[in-house]
């Protein structure tokens, strides 16, 4: 029987089962980073209104300390070897109890996350060398950069990967970014950070599936799979697609290997080509938010050239208005038309009953609603400070250790995207989608510069003053 | 009436069981997050797709039990 008429049958309406109702409060990364990040906000609130000094103390690393011998490292650890300890214990303890609540095993977590951590370190370490600038030695890079040759080289067991989880870290780490953004950037940004991001997300989508339908031939569902792949948000939009329109496993694998091999080429490209160019922070984050097609990929590449050009907090604006509330947010709505399309137009005899629009929420990537959140109840709280009580007070003392505990989140995160990518089981993609995709990442990397640059560069260029 | 993957024995959605049927997926993503929901593998026809489609293939997970 052809796949065609034995599969993929949109459900009746009224025999539709819910999705995971309540279930998904403990069981998605989404939620727990949420849960995660606001805790360690609220945590730090109390503390700091407090008076105490536990959660900066546990907030240490040692990035900032601009070492030129090993002697001055090897005394910073020795004299802080507790506040390590005790920090290791309480990323240990947060993340290992949430991942044995989502199902992962505790007895393959702990080793890995030890593993993870001491690794951490280490990247920190290189990052507050007194030379690391002049080197480039930029710890995300040099992070995705180890971890890729520890990866490839040293055969690390596959169920260590339990504690690379670079999704639940990345997804931590913003909602702890939304903590020290404030929502009026959101309000006033975001509409045109929206208004960029359907641009490409349209412009790129179209040509992949296009040229791979109309040039090159390949299946609709395969051409709308890569399309939204490459448009919305790399891997979890293919996979979103995916299920929508009943797709090919082999399809979905083909756009794990297309996303992962351009993302690491991006994360990579953009920051030394934003370099390059000498473009201000922001609007390289913008571009960045633009063109990567990951979260993670992205914050690594925005994260490098922010440091690179000295200010990181522009980068990474830039990169979250685009990406985070831009594009990320598209992905219900991508996966729901498609739906209808597979539905009414691809495999019209079969299916007289409409996809169900909650799809759009079930798939809505949960975390930025903590974004938000974190963003919201720090403004308002931080509002009714003067600037001196702020920057002599509120900063040092509260927003500081929240961004040094979300620069924790994100080199464990780009730790494990390397530890995670061993190239030997990547899927061969095949000439034609891979060709198709290119033709997409072109499309999107020079229309991302062009809007990033010369039509809202002025919005993005004030960004992290 | 045809019943819903989820209940057919081919259909596994369970988060570990997904990212060993895709090495690489969670480089960038995550079977644990939100975006999948609750979207599984058939492995009658080598799909992934939600527990809401449905087949004429579709044979009881009960059946794998007995």
């Amino acid at each position: 029987m052809p796949e065609k008429e034995a599969v993929a049958r949109a459900p009746q309406a009224a025999q539709q089962p819910a999705s995971m109702g309540w279930k998904e409060l403990y069981l998605k990364e989404d939620w727990w980073a949420i849960y995660l990040g606001i805790g360690i906000v609220v945590v730090a609130l109390i503390a700091f209104l407090n008076g105490s000094t536990l959660v900066k103390s546990l907030a240490i690393n040692p990035g900032g300390l601009k070492w030129s011998s090993f002697g001055q490292l090897g005394d910073h650890f020795a004299s802080n070897i507790r506040l390590y300890a005790l920090q290791f214990v309480a990323w240990l303890v947060i993340f290992g109890v949430s991942t044995r609540i989502m199902g992962i095993k505790t007895s393959h977590f702990i080793p890995s996350f030890v593993f993870l951590y001491v690794l951490s370190i280490i990247m920190f370490a290189i990052g507050g060398w007194a030379n690391a600038a002049k080197y480039n030695l930029e710890p995300p890079l040099v992070a995705l950069i180890i971890g890729l040759v520890i990866a490839n080289v040293i055969p690390l067991p596959k169920w260590m990967d339990a504690g690379f989880r670079v999704e639940y870290y990345i997804k931590t780490g913003i909602v702890l970014l939304g903590a020290t953004f404030p929502i009026a950037l959101v309000v006033s940004a975001g509409p045109v950070a929206l208004l960029q991001a359907t641009v490409i997300s349209v412009a790129t989508c179209l040509t992949i599936y296009f040229v791979s339908t109309k040039v090159f031939g390949l299946d609709k569902r395969l051409a709308s799979i890569i399309g939204v792949g490459g448009s919305v948000c790399g891997v979890s939009a293919s996979m979103a697609i995916t299920s929508a329109v009943g797709g090919k496993k082999d399809y979905l694998y083909t756009s794990v290997t297309l996303v992962v091999v351009w993302a690491l080429v991006m994360i990579l490209f953009l920051p030394f080509v934003s370099k390059a160019l000498n473009l201000y922070p922001g609007v390289a984050g913008a571009w960045v938010g633009t063109s990567e097609f990951a979260d993670a990929a992205g914050f690594a590449a925005a994260t490098a050239y922010g440091k690179m050009a000295g200010n990181e907090n522009a980068a990474i604006q830039g990169f979250t208005l685009m990406k985070v509330i831009g594009r990320d947010m598209w992905i219900g709505i991508w996966s729901f038309i498609f739906a209808l399309i597979a539905c009414f137009k691809w495999e019209k005899e079969e299916c007289g009953t409409r996809p169900n629009a909650m799809e759009i929420w079930w798939r809505f990537p949960k975390f930025v609603i903590g974004f938000f959140a974190a963003s919201l109840f720090m403004t308002l709280l931080t509002s009714g400070y003067s600037p001196a009580e702020f920057n002599g007070s509120v900063k040092p003392g509260l927003l500081l250790p929240i961004v040094s505990l979300r620069t924790w989140a994100f080199i464990f995160c780009f730790l494990s995207i390397g530890l995670t990518t061993r190239f030997r089981e990547l899927k061969a993609a095949g000439v034609k989608p891979f060709l198709s995709f290119t033709v997409g990442v072109i499309v999107n990397v020079a229309l991302g510069f062009i809007l990033s640059v010369y039509v809202f560069g002025n919005y993005w260029m004030n960004l992290g003053k | 009436m045809m019943n819903p993957c989820s209940q057919c024995r081919y259909f596994s959605n369970s988060p570990a069981e997904i990212e060993k049927a895709f090495p690489g997926l969670n480089i960038l993503s995550s079977a644990y997050g939100a975006v999948r929901a609750d979207a599984g593998i058939c492995s009658r026809h080598d799909l992934f797709l939600t527990p809401r489609h449905q087949c004429t293939e579709f044979e009881n997970k009960s059946t794998l039990e007995m």
